[in-house]
């Protein structure tokens, strides 16, 4: 009783004080932020060509304040089902710490700042895309494709790729087929990720009306959909190793964790009941995780290897 | 008397509220004139590295 009144309280003391620093952190979505910057560095690293150090930092700092822009007006626009979700509940505005409007003008002030930045620091290819990424997850993803339907994470998974494309933009101010890979490969690997925590946390997005697949088409089809994806996404994960851009290290990672998925989507696809089944969805979610983050540090390091070597 | 001892309690409620805000208001104001300064730094330190050499290649 103690608790819950001292709970309230500090409760009406937050809403009543306004949000601290760290809620303002917490709304640009650090975790995410860590993925796009990292995937942006690849980009920026394996990107061929001289580029100044300081330039890259700034990059990757317009970057994640780009990335961090997107995720508090995401969390504007979803306020209302951000509550009713478990995973979502405690973020800054479901809490009270910080109002809508507050959220929406933080956002659109990072979101100006961090594309003028790149755009007038680096080149305006870097920016115009960064722009574009922004422009897709809020109006694309967030606005008309989540609630309405069940291929939402598929589409809007391509505002997750563009980062290794806007780090190698930043580089050679253009667009080519080895970063346009990278991007395929973050936009293959979406669905079976997202697929897999739908899969055991679909009562959340059917209670707040989300048309998830597992929601809208159920669980088998769900499996289905993630091994199709997974199977399009371990040979595209190899391809950089048949065009130059990874070397002899990276096809045999490539081919190693590729397997591995594989066999994390067969099993998801085989167990359909109970605790296993939850387990199975649990394990690939995870693997996916590191699958992602592998691949790409392997591609990195083989890299800054080649290039400590020719000095 | 009682009725001032509640008045004295809502007035100290009223207080730490008041203060908490001040305080979370202080520090979201040092984290936007941090944030500020560093963007300044920032635009200073790109305009070096973009002048290069150059800066010293002009007629003087």
């Amino acid at each position: 009783m103690v608790d819950k009144s001292i709970k309230a309280d500090s409760q009406v003391l937050a809403s009543e004080a306004g949000g601290t620093v760290g809620d303002f952190i917490a709304l640009m979505k650090p975790r995410v932020m860590s993925l796009v910057v990292f995937t942006a560095l690849v980009g920026l690293v394996v990107a061929p060509g001289e580029h100044h150090p300081v330039l890259s930092a700034i990059a990757l700092i317009a970057i994640a304040v780009g990335a961090g822009a997107s995720g508090a007006l995401n969390m504007w626009y979803d306020a209302d089902i951000d509550a009713r979700m478990a995973r979502t509940a405690a973020r800054p505005i479901p809490r009270g710490h910080v109002t809508k409007e507050e959220a929406l003008a933080f956002g659109v002030v990072l979101a100006i700042f961090s594309v003028m930045t790149l755009g007038l620091v680096v080149n305006w290819v870097a920016g115009a895309l960064l722009a574009i990424t922004i422009g897709f997850y809020i109006f694309i993803y967030t606005m008309w494709l989540k609630r309405r339907t069940p291929q939402n994470i598929v589409i809007g998974g391509a505002a997750g790729a563009f980062p290794p494309m806007i780090g190698w933009a930043a580089v050679t101010g253009t667009v080519s087929v080895e970063s346009i890979l990278l991007f395929l490969i973050i936009f293959f690997w979406t669905p079976p990720h997202f697929w897999a925590l739908a899969l055991y946390r679909s009562r959340d997005y059917e209670r707040v009306g989300v048309p998830m697949l597992p929601v809208v088409a159920g669980g088998d089809e769900t499996r289905r959909q993630i091994l199709i994806y997974s199977a399009l996404l371990a040979p595209l994960g190899a391809a950089p190793g048949f065009i130059g851009l990874g070397g002899v290290a990276y096809l045999a990672a490539s081919i190693i964790l590729g397997a591995i998925l594989m066999a994390l989507a067969v099993k998801v696809y085989r167990v359909r009941e109970g605790r296993e089944a939850d387990r199975a969805a649990k394990e690939l979610f995870g693997f996916s995780l590191l699958y992602l983050f592998l691949l790409f540090a392997v591609l990195l390091v083989e890299h800054l290897v080649r290039a400590l070597i020719a000095g | 008397m009682r009725s001032v001892r509640v008045a004295d309690e809502r007035n100290d409620e009223g207080l730490e509220r008041e203060l908490e805000r001040r305080r979370r208001q202080r520090y979201r104001s040092i984290a936007i004139a941090l944030a500020l300064g560093a963007l300044v730094l920032l635009f200073y330190i790109a305009t070096i590295v973009r002048l290069g050499g150059n800066v010293l290649n002009r007629p003087l």
